[in-house]
Protein backbone atom coordinates (compact mmCIF):
# COMPACT_ATOMS: atom_id res chain seq x y z
CA UNK A 1 0.00 0.00 0.00
CA UNK A 2 1.61 3.30 -1.05
CA UNK A 3 2.06 6.08 1.50
CA UNK A 4 -0.76 8.61 1.49
CA UNK A 5 -0.67 12.39 1.33
CA UNK A 6 -1.30 12.42 5.10
CA UNK A 7 1.77 10.20 5.72
CA UNK A 8 4.05 12.39 3.60
CA UNK A 9 2.68 15.54 5.24
CA UNK A 10 3.35 14.07 8.67
CA UNK A 11 6.89 13.19 7.58
CA UNK A 12 7.32 16.75 6.27
CA UNK A 13 6.40 18.27 9.63
CA UNK A 14 8.54 15.72 11.51
CA UNK A 15 11.54 16.38 9.25
CA UNK A 16 11.15 20.13 9.63
CA UNK A 17 11.08 19.97 13.42
CA UNK A 18 13.65 17.22 14.00
CA UNK A 19 15.95 18.39 11.19
CA UNK A 20 16.04 21.96 12.47
CA UNK A 21 16.67 20.76 16.02
CA UNK A 22 19.50 18.49 14.78
CA UNK A 23 21.15 21.37 12.89
CA UNK A 24 21.03 23.57 15.99
CA UNK A 25 22.38 20.73 18.14
CA UNK A 26 25.25 20.09 15.66
CA UNK A 27 26.20 23.75 15.72
CA UNK A 28 26.96 23.66 19.43
CA UNK A 29 29.42 20.79 19.12
CA UNK A 30 31.00 22.20 15.97
CA UNK A 31 31.92 25.53 17.55
CA UNK A 32 33.68 23.76 20.42
CA UNK A 33 35.30 21.33 18.00
CA UNK A 34 36.56 24.11 15.71
CA UNK A 35 38.41 25.75 18.57
CA UNK A 36 39.90 22.48 19.85
CA UNK A 37 40.75 20.58 16.67
CA UNK A 38 43.07 22.97 14.85
CA UNK A 39 46.64 22.29 15.70
CA UNK A 40 45.80 19.61 18.22
CA UNK A 41 47.79 16.84 16.57
CA UNK A 42 50.67 16.71 14.15
CA UNK A 43 49.62 15.01 10.91
CA UNK A 44 49.95 15.70 7.17
CA UNK A 45 46.19 16.12 6.91
CA UNK A 46 44.04 19.22 6.44
CA UNK A 47 43.33 21.11 9.69
CA UNK A 48 46.24 19.44 11.50
CA UNK A 49 49.61 20.81 12.55
CA UNK A 50 52.11 20.13 9.75
CA UNK A 51 54.80 17.68 10.99
CA UNK A 52 57.94 19.60 11.82
CA UNK A 53 61.34 18.87 10.26
CA UNK A 54 64.79 20.30 9.82
CA UNK A 55 66.66 19.71 6.57
CA UNK A 56 69.70 21.16 4.86
CA UNK A 57 69.13 22.94 1.57
CA UNK A 58 71.20 22.54 -1.55
CA UNK A 59 72.95 25.81 -0.72
CA UNK A 60 73.92 24.42 2.72
CA UNK A 61 71.44 26.35 4.87
CA UNK A 62 69.37 24.66 7.56
CA UNK A 63 65.59 24.95 7.16
CA UNK A 64 63.17 24.19 10.01
CA UNK A 65 59.48 24.25 9.14
CA UNK A 66 58.35 25.50 12.56
CA UNK A 67 60.56 28.60 12.10
CA UNK A 68 57.96 29.86 9.63
CA UNK A 69 55.15 29.61 12.20
CA UNK A 70 53.68 32.99 13.02
CA UNK A 71 55.71 34.55 10.18
CA UNK A 72 54.47 33.36 6.80
CA UNK A 73 52.61 30.51 5.08
CA UNK A 74 54.60 27.70 3.48
CA UNK A 75 54.09 25.82 0.22
CA UNK A 76 55.84 22.48 0.64
CA UNK A 77 56.41 20.64 -2.62
CA UNK A 78 57.85 17.11 -2.62
CA UNK A 79 59.59 16.22 -5.88
CA UNK A 80 62.43 14.29 -7.48
CA UNK A 81 64.56 14.72 -10.61
CA UNK A 82 63.38 11.41 -12.14
CA UNK A 83 59.69 12.43 -11.95
CA UNK A 84 58.40 14.02 -15.23
CA UNK A 85 55.28 15.64 -13.70
CA UNK A 86 57.53 17.23 -11.03
CA UNK A 87 59.67 18.67 -13.80
CA UNK A 88 56.58 20.03 -15.55
CA UNK A 89 55.33 21.90 -12.50
CA UNK A 90 58.67 23.39 -11.37
CA UNK A 91 58.22 26.57 -13.52
CA UNK A 92 54.93 27.20 -11.70
CA UNK A 93 56.63 27.03 -8.29
CA UNK A 94 59.47 29.20 -9.58
CA UNK A 95 56.97 31.77 -10.81
CA UNK A 96 55.00 31.65 -7.53
CA UNK A 97 58.15 32.02 -5.42
CA UNK A 98 58.96 35.25 -7.29
CA UNK A 99 55.41 36.58 -7.37
CA UNK A 100 54.82 35.98 -3.63
CA UNK A 101 58.39 36.68 -2.48
CA UNK A 102 58.31 37.76 1.17
CA UNK A 103 54.68 36.73 1.60
CA UNK A 104 54.88 32.94 1.18
CA UNK A 105 57.81 30.54 1.53
CA UNK A 106 58.10 27.98 -1.26
CA UNK A 107 60.15 24.92 -0.30
CA UNK A 108 60.92 22.23 -2.88
CA UNK A 109 61.87 19.15 -0.85
CA UNK A 110 63.78 16.70 -3.00
CA UNK A 111 62.81 13.17 -2.02
CA UNK A 112 65.53 10.55 -1.64
CA UNK A 113 68.28 11.76 -3.96
CA UNK A 114 71.90 12.76 -3.32
CA UNK A 115 73.18 16.30 -3.68
CA UNK A 116 75.21 15.31 -6.75
CA UNK A 117 72.05 14.36 -8.64
CA UNK A 118 69.94 17.31 -7.52
CA UNK A 119 72.44 20.16 -7.95
CA UNK A 120 72.84 20.04 -11.76
CA UNK A 121 69.10 19.59 -12.24
CA UNK A 122 68.27 22.62 -10.07
CA UNK A 123 70.80 24.66 -12.01
CA UNK A 124 69.41 23.49 -15.35
CA UNK A 125 65.83 24.33 -14.33
CA UNK A 126 66.82 27.73 -12.92
CA UNK A 127 65.23 27.03 -9.54
CA UNK A 128 65.96 29.88 -7.13
CA UNK A 129 63.66 28.87 -4.25
CA UNK A 130 65.12 26.76 -1.39
CA UNK A 131 65.55 23.04 -2.13
CA UNK A 132 65.89 21.08 1.16
CA UNK A 133 67.39 17.62 0.61
CA UNK A 134 65.51 14.71 2.16
CA UNK A 135 68.14 12.16 1.14
CA UNK A 136 66.88 9.35 3.40
CA UNK A 137 63.19 10.15 2.70
CA UNK A 138 62.58 10.58 6.44
CA UNK A 139 60.45 13.68 5.97
CA UNK A 140 58.53 12.31 2.99
CA UNK A 141 57.68 9.22 5.06
CA UNK A 142 56.50 11.47 7.89
CA UNK A 143 54.27 13.24 5.37
CA UNK A 144 53.15 9.87 3.95
CA UNK A 145 54.17 10.92 0.46
CA UNK A 146 53.29 7.93 -1.70
CA UNK A 147 53.13 9.76 -4.97
CA UNK A 148 55.32 12.47 -6.46
CA UNK A 149 54.73 15.31 -6.82
CA UNK A 150 52.75 16.11 -3.67
CA UNK A 151 52.20 19.62 -2.36
CA UNK A 152 51.15 20.79 1.10
CA UNK A 153 49.76 24.26 1.71
CA UNK A 154 50.50 25.31 5.29
CA UNK A 155 49.14 28.53 6.82
CA UNK A 156 51.03 30.95 9.07
CA UNK A 157 49.93 29.01 12.17
CA UNK A 158 51.54 25.85 10.80
CA UNK A 159 48.19 24.22 10.00
CA UNK A 160 47.81 22.19 6.79
CA UNK A 161 45.09 23.91 4.73
CA UNK A 162 45.23 21.86 1.54
CA UNK A 163 46.98 18.79 0.17
CA UNK A 164 47.46 18.36 -3.57
CA UNK A 165 48.55 14.96 -4.81
CA UNK A 166 49.86 14.88 -8.37
CA UNK A 167 50.80 17.61 -10.80
CA UNK A 168 49.41 21.04 -10.06
CA UNK A 169 48.75 23.81 -12.56
CA UNK A 170 49.71 27.43 -12.12
CA UNK A 171 46.18 28.69 -11.56
CA UNK A 172 45.41 26.14 -8.84
CA UNK A 173 48.76 26.87 -7.20
CA UNK A 174 48.08 30.60 -7.16
CA UNK A 175 44.49 30.13 -6.02
CA UNK A 176 45.69 28.03 -3.07
CA UNK A 177 48.39 30.57 -2.19
CA UNK A 178 45.83 33.38 -2.31
CA UNK A 179 43.62 31.32 0.00
CA UNK A 180 46.57 30.91 2.41
CA UNK A 181 47.22 34.64 2.35
CA UNK A 182 43.53 35.31 2.89
CA UNK A 183 43.35 33.00 5.89
CA UNK B 1 43.72 6.56 4.22
CA UNK B 2 44.98 5.06 0.99
CA UNK B 3 45.73 7.98 -1.34
CA UNK B 4 47.56 5.77 -3.85
CA UNK B 5 47.45 2.21 -5.10
CA UNK B 6 50.81 0.67 -5.92
CA UNK B 7 50.86 -2.07 -8.56
CA UNK B 8 54.52 -2.86 -9.14
CA UNK B 9 56.17 0.32 -10.41
CA UNK B 10 52.78 1.88 -11.18
CA UNK B 11 51.36 4.32 -8.60
CA UNK B 12 47.69 5.11 -9.19
CA UNK B 13 45.87 7.85 -7.22
CA UNK B 14 42.90 6.03 -5.66
CA UNK B 15 40.60 9.06 -5.81
CA UNK B 16 41.02 9.35 -9.59
CA UNK B 17 40.46 5.63 -9.99
CA UNK B 18 37.29 5.73 -7.87
CA UNK B 19 35.96 8.72 -9.85
CA UNK B 20 36.49 6.96 -13.19
CA UNK B 21 34.96 3.65 -12.05
CA UNK B 22 32.18 5.56 -10.23
CA UNK B 23 31.32 7.52 -13.37
CA UNK B 24 31.15 4.35 -15.44
CA UNK B 25 28.94 2.62 -12.84
CA UNK B 26 26.73 5.71 -12.54
CA UNK B 27 26.12 5.87 -16.30
CA UNK B 28 25.44 2.12 -16.35
CA UNK B 29 22.93 2.57 -13.52
CA UNK B 30 21.09 5.24 -15.54
CA UNK B 31 21.03 2.96 -18.57
CA UNK B 32 19.63 0.01 -16.59
CA UNK B 33 17.06 2.18 -14.80
CA UNK B 34 15.87 3.66 -18.12
CA UNK B 35 15.33 0.14 -19.52
CA UNK B 36 13.46 -0.91 -16.37
CA UNK B 37 11.21 2.15 -16.54
CA UNK B 38 10.46 1.56 -20.22
CA UNK B 39 12.10 4.82 -21.35
CA UNK B 40 14.02 5.40 -24.56
CA UNK B 41 17.37 4.00 -23.34
CA UNK B 42 19.83 5.66 -25.80
CA UNK B 43 18.22 9.09 -25.32
CA UNK B 44 18.23 8.80 -21.51
CA UNK B 45 21.82 7.58 -21.51
CA UNK B 46 22.87 10.44 -23.81
CA UNK B 47 21.12 12.90 -21.49
CA UNK B 48 23.29 11.65 -18.60
CA UNK B 49 26.47 11.77 -20.70
CA UNK B 50 25.57 15.28 -21.93
CA UNK B 51 25.13 16.47 -18.35
CA UNK B 52 28.47 14.99 -17.24
CA UNK B 53 30.42 16.25 -20.26
CA UNK B 54 28.92 19.76 -20.18
CA UNK B 55 29.50 19.97 -16.43
CA UNK B 56 33.13 18.87 -16.78
CA UNK B 57 33.95 21.25 -19.63
CA UNK B 58 31.93 24.08 -18.09
CA UNK B 59 33.61 23.74 -14.69
CA UNK B 60 37.02 23.89 -16.37
CA UNK B 61 36.23 26.85 -18.62
CA UNK B 62 34.75 28.89 -15.78
CA UNK B 63 37.86 28.18 -13.69
CA UNK B 64 40.10 29.21 -16.60
CA UNK B 65 38.10 32.42 -17.08
CA UNK B 66 38.36 33.27 -13.39
CA UNK B 67 42.14 32.67 -13.38
CA UNK B 68 42.92 33.91 -16.87
CA UNK B 69 46.15 35.65 -15.89
CA UNK B 70 47.62 32.25 -14.99
CA UNK B 71 46.58 30.76 -18.33
CA UNK B 72 47.14 33.65 -20.77
CA UNK B 73 50.81 32.77 -21.32
CA UNK B 74 50.26 29.03 -20.85
CA UNK B 75 47.40 28.00 -23.15
CA UNK B 76 48.35 24.31 -22.93
CA UNK B 77 47.50 24.55 -19.24
CA UNK B 78 43.80 24.86 -20.18
CA UNK B 79 43.71 21.22 -21.27
CA UNK B 80 46.51 19.72 -19.17
CA UNK B 81 46.81 18.70 -16.39
CA UNK B 82 43.15 18.02 -15.65
CA UNK B 83 43.61 16.63 -12.14
CA UNK B 84 42.47 19.92 -10.62
CA UNK B 85 41.28 23.39 -11.60
CA UNK B 86 37.49 23.17 -11.80
CA UNK B 87 34.76 25.52 -10.60
CA UNK B 88 32.49 22.80 -9.23
CA UNK B 89 29.36 24.80 -8.37
CA UNK B 90 29.11 26.41 -11.82
CA UNK B 91 29.99 23.10 -13.49
CA UNK B 92 27.10 21.48 -11.65
CA UNK B 93 24.69 24.17 -12.84
CA UNK B 94 25.94 23.94 -16.43
CA UNK B 95 25.64 20.13 -16.36
CA UNK B 96 22.07 20.24 -15.04
CA UNK B 97 21.12 22.93 -17.59
CA UNK B 98 22.64 20.94 -20.48
CA UNK B 99 20.82 17.76 -19.42
CA UNK B 100 17.56 19.71 -19.04
CA UNK B 101 17.78 21.25 -22.53
CA UNK B 102 18.75 17.91 -24.08
CA UNK B 103 15.74 16.30 -22.39
CA UNK B 104 13.47 19.04 -23.74
CA UNK B 105 14.95 18.66 -27.21
CA UNK B 106 14.34 14.91 -27.21
CA UNK B 107 10.95 15.37 -25.51
CA UNK B 108 11.80 12.95 -22.70
CA UNK B 109 9.14 12.68 -19.95
CA UNK B 110 10.60 14.83 -17.13
CA UNK B 111 9.41 12.86 -14.07
CA UNK B 112 10.28 9.40 -15.44
CA UNK B 113 13.65 10.68 -16.68
CA UNK B 114 14.43 11.94 -13.17
CA UNK B 115 13.50 8.46 -11.87
CA UNK B 116 16.02 6.93 -14.29
CA UNK B 117 18.75 9.42 -13.43
CA UNK B 118 18.37 9.00 -9.64
CA UNK B 119 20.34 5.73 -9.27
CA UNK B 120 23.17 7.20 -11.36
CA UNK B 121 23.32 10.30 -9.17
CA UNK B 122 23.38 8.15 -6.04
CA UNK B 123 26.18 5.94 -7.38
CA UNK B 124 28.17 9.07 -8.27
CA UNK B 125 27.65 10.51 -4.78
CA UNK B 126 28.74 7.20 -3.22
CA UNK B 127 31.90 7.33 -5.38
CA UNK B 128 32.65 10.88 -4.19
CA UNK B 129 32.34 9.75 -0.55
CA UNK B 130 34.51 6.68 -1.18
CA UNK B 131 37.20 8.80 -2.87
CA UNK B 132 37.11 11.19 0.07
CA UNK B 133 37.43 8.25 2.48
CA UNK B 134 40.45 6.87 0.62
CA UNK B 135 42.29 10.04 -0.23
CA UNK B 136 40.27 13.15 0.50
CA UNK B 137 40.59 15.87 3.08
CA UNK B 138 37.43 14.98 5.02
CA UNK B 139 37.48 13.29 8.41
CA UNK B 140 35.12 12.71 11.30
CA UNK B 141 34.81 14.05 14.79
CA UNK B 142 36.73 12.25 17.55
CA UNK B 143 34.78 9.25 18.86
CA UNK B 144 35.72 6.04 20.63
CA UNK B 145 33.07 3.76 19.13
CA UNK B 146 33.43 0.12 18.03
CA UNK B 147 33.24 1.24 14.39
CA UNK B 148 35.55 4.28 14.74
CA UNK B 149 38.58 4.46 12.47
CA UNK B 150 42.04 5.50 13.58
CA UNK B 151 43.52 8.48 11.76
CA UNK B 152 47.05 9.41 12.83
CA UNK B 153 46.51 7.82 16.23
CA UNK B 154 43.11 9.41 16.92
CA UNK B 155 39.88 7.43 16.70
CA UNK B 156 37.23 9.21 14.68
CA UNK B 157 33.74 8.80 13.21
CA UNK B 158 34.05 7.17 9.74
CA UNK B 159 31.90 9.98 8.37
CA UNK B 160 32.35 9.05 4.70
CA UNK B 161 31.15 5.51 5.49
CA UNK B 162 28.00 7.07 6.96
CA UNK B 163 27.56 8.96 3.69
CA UNK B 164 28.01 5.75 1.69
CA UNK B 165 25.41 4.07 3.93
CA UNK B 166 23.02 6.95 3.20
CA UNK B 167 23.59 6.40 -0.53
CA UNK B 168 22.97 2.65 -0.20
CA UNK B 169 19.77 3.27 1.80
CA UNK B 170 18.61 5.72 -0.88
CA UNK B 171 19.22 3.12 -3.61
CA UNK B 172 17.13 0.59 -1.65
CA UNK B 173 14.38 3.19 -1.17
CA UNK B 174 14.40 3.80 -4.94
CA UNK B 175 13.71 0.07 -5.45
CA UNK B 176 10.98 0.20 -2.81
CA UNK B 177 9.32 3.20 -4.46
CA UNK B 178 9.29 1.43 -7.83
CA UNK B 179 7.52 -1.55 -6.28
CA UNK B 180 4.78 0.73 -4.85
CA UNK B 181 3.23 1.13 -8.29
CA UNK B 182 3.85 3.30 -11.31
CA UNK B 183 3.84 6.93 -10.25
CA UNK B 184 6.40 8.95 -12.26
CA UNK B 185 8.66 11.05 -10.04
CA UNK B 186 8.09 9.07 -6.86
CA UNK B 187 11.27 6.92 -6.99
CA UNK B 188 13.37 10.04 -7.57
CA UNK B 189 11.72 11.98 -4.74
CA UNK B 190 11.82 9.08 -2.26
CA UNK B 191 15.52 8.41 -2.88
CA UNK B 192 16.31 12.14 -2.69
CA UNK B 193 14.47 12.34 0.64
CA UNK B 194 16.27 9.31 2.09
CA UNK B 195 19.72 10.43 0.91
CA UNK B 196 19.30 13.99 2.16
CA UNK B 197 18.01 12.72 5.53
CA UNK B 198 21.13 10.54 5.78
CA UNK B 199 23.45 13.44 4.94
CA UNK B 200 21.59 15.66 7.41
CA UNK B 201 22.41 13.13 10.13
CA UNK B 202 25.95 12.23 9.02
CA UNK B 203 27.29 15.71 8.41
CA UNK B 204 26.98 16.49 12.13
CA UNK B 205 29.92 14.13 12.66
CA UNK B 206 32.21 15.69 10.03
CA UNK B 207 35.03 17.53 11.77
CA UNK B 208 35.91 19.90 8.93
CA UNK B 209 32.49 20.63 7.48
CA UNK B 210 31.97 24.02 5.81
CA UNK B 211 30.10 26.34 8.17
CA UNK B 212 27.94 29.42 7.91
CA UNK B 213 28.99 32.54 9.78
CA UNK B 214 26.89 31.41 12.73
CA UNK B 215 28.56 28.00 12.93
CA UNK B 216 25.80 25.98 11.23
CA UNK B 217 26.76 23.21 8.79
CA UNK B 218 26.16 24.36 5.21
CA UNK B 219 25.57 20.81 3.98
CA UNK B 220 23.05 20.11 6.73
CA UNK B 221 21.02 23.16 5.73
CA UNK B 222 21.10 22.12 2.05
CA UNK B 223 20.17 18.54 3.03
CA UNK B 224 17.20 19.71 5.10
CA UNK B 225 16.00 21.91 2.22
CA UNK B 226 16.23 18.98 -0.25
CA UNK B 227 14.47 16.69 2.25
CA UNK B 228 11.58 19.13 2.78
CA UNK B 229 11.18 19.86 -0.94
CA UNK B 230 11.14 16.11 -1.70
CA UNK B 231 8.54 15.40 1.00
CA UNK B 232 6.41 18.33 -0.18
CA UNK B 233 6.30 17.03 -3.75
CA UNK B 234 5.71 13.46 -2.53
CA UNK B 235 2.66 14.71 -0.61
CA UNK B 236 1.53 16.56 -3.73
CA UNK B 237 1.99 13.48 -5.95
CA UNK B 238 0.29 11.15 -3.48
CA UNK B 239 -2.69 13.51 -3.29
CA UNK B 240 -3.40 12.80 -6.93
CA UNK B 241 -2.91 9.10 -6.35
CA UNK B 242 -5.23 9.18 -3.30
CA UNK B 243 -7.98 10.70 -5.47
CA UNK B 244 -7.56 7.96 -8.08
CA UNK B 245 -7.67 5.22 -5.39
CA UNK B 246 -10.77 6.79 -3.80
CA UNK B 247 -12.47 6.99 -7.20
CA UNK B 248 -11.62 3.32 -7.86
CA UNK B 249 -13.04 2.34 -4.42
CA UNK B 250 -16.32 4.16 -5.20
CA UNK B 251 -16.60 2.41 -8.54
Amino acid sequence: MPATRFTWSLLFVGALLLGSAWIVHSRETVVERGEAAAGETEAPVVDHLAPDFTLTTLSGESVTLSDFRGRQPVVLNFWATWCPPCRAEIPFFQSASRKYNGQVAVLGVDDGEPRATVAPFVSEMGMTYPVPLDEDSVVSRRYRVNSLPSTYFIDRDGIVQHVHIGIINQAVLEAQIEALLGS
Amino acid sequence: MYPTLEIGPLVIPTAGLVYIVGLWLALSAVERAAARLGLHVPATYTLAVTGVAAGFVGARLVFVALHWTAYSDNLLGIVWPLTSGFHLETGLLIGVAAAFFYGRLRELPPASTLDAVAPGLLVALIAVSLADFLAGPGYGEQADLPWSISLFGIRRHPVQIYEIAAGAAALLSWQWALRQGRLPGRPFLVSAAVYSAGRLLADAYRANAPLTGGGYHVLQIISLAVLLISLFFLALLSGGEDDVLAQEAVE
